[in-house]
């Protein structure tokens, strides 16, 4: 199941890059928000949990003995709060305000990728 | 009174304390009568509209990081096995009037803590002229066909 979770994510942030390019940048705050929920899945079924809920990133503490997946949890609650405010409010209804600009898409799309790789890379090291 | 209703109130005086005046509002929405539901307090500023709401999660993440320090957030923690779903919503003035459907579905249901100039209370008063509350969200009572509803 974690391994099943890491290709679901990485077919995420092809949909990220996809979504940037067609200056979609809503779109790439909607696949990051579901890498984040992928990767916390992954890293709880890596550690032998099995969470039902609306808010799997909250459950990461449940991660624990291996100083590795514990930084990586933080570092999705982390991302998992800053993403939550941009991908409730949506785009459509805003007036004067912005969901996010080009350039923080632009940051956050690159960054995905590069979660993504530290992911696999624990997924490896985990089974050494 | 609930245990993530006692963390809001511990945020709500971090953030009284971290803004000062410059805070214009605080309101609290969500399941409160719930550990497990979801949460949010809702601070109002003046001149915030340019701020875009992904970086208002850096607001988010810092000061939920500043509440994990607190014994009632470890109480929570040792308690339910996870961390609360309790999440800052950053607003303008401005857009507590605009009708974003999250916001507004938060507002008609807030309960306001801090409103020193009137901001929220008008804002609430506003939104429940034009919305009615609903048990899934809320409705514009739309008659019919072709009938267009600006909030």
């Amino acid at each position: 199941m974690a391994s099943e979770k890491l290709l679901q994510a990485m077919r995420l942030v092809e949909e990220a890059s996809r979504a940037y390019e067609e200056g979609d940048n809503f779109g790439v705050v909607i696949r990051a928000y579901r890498i984040v929920e992928t990767l916390s899945q992954f890293l709880l079924y890596l550690t032998g949990h099995y969470v039902e809920a609306n808010d799997v990133p909250n459950y990461l503490v449940l991660v624990k003995g291996w100083q590795k997946t514990e930084a990586f949890a933080r570092k999705l609650v982390n991302l998992y709060r800053k993403l939550y405010l941009a991908y409730k409010v949506e785009e459509s209804s805003l007036i004067g305000s912005v969901n996010i600009r080009g350039t923080e898409a632009k940051q956050l799309k690159e960054g995905l990728r590069s979660l993504v790789e530290e992911a696999y890379q624990i997924y490896d090291e985990y089974h050494n | 009174m609930t245990l993530i209703l006692r963390l809001a109130g511990e945020l709500s005086i971090i953030l009284l304390k971290h803004y000062g005046p410059r805070l214009k509002g605080l309101a609290v929405s969500g399941d409160l009568s719930n550990d497990l539901g979801s949460v949010y307090l809702i601070p109002v500023f003046e001149n915030f509209e340019k701020v875009s709401f992904f970086s208002r999660g850096e607001l988010n993440s810092y000061f939920l990081s500043r509440l994990a320090m607190t014994e009632l957030y470890s109480l929570y923690v040792s308690r339910y096995g996870k961390e609360p779903s309790l999440h800052l919503v950053p607003l303008d003035v401005k857009e507590t009037r605009y009708g974003i459907p999250f916001v507004a579905n938060l507002l008609l249901r807030a309960r306001i803590l801090y409103d020193p100039k009137g901001y929220l209370k008008k804002a609430v008063e506003f939104l429940a002229k034009h919305l009615i509350i609903t048990p899934y969200g809320f409705s514009m009572s739309i008659s019919g066909k072709g009938e267009v509803k600006e909030v």
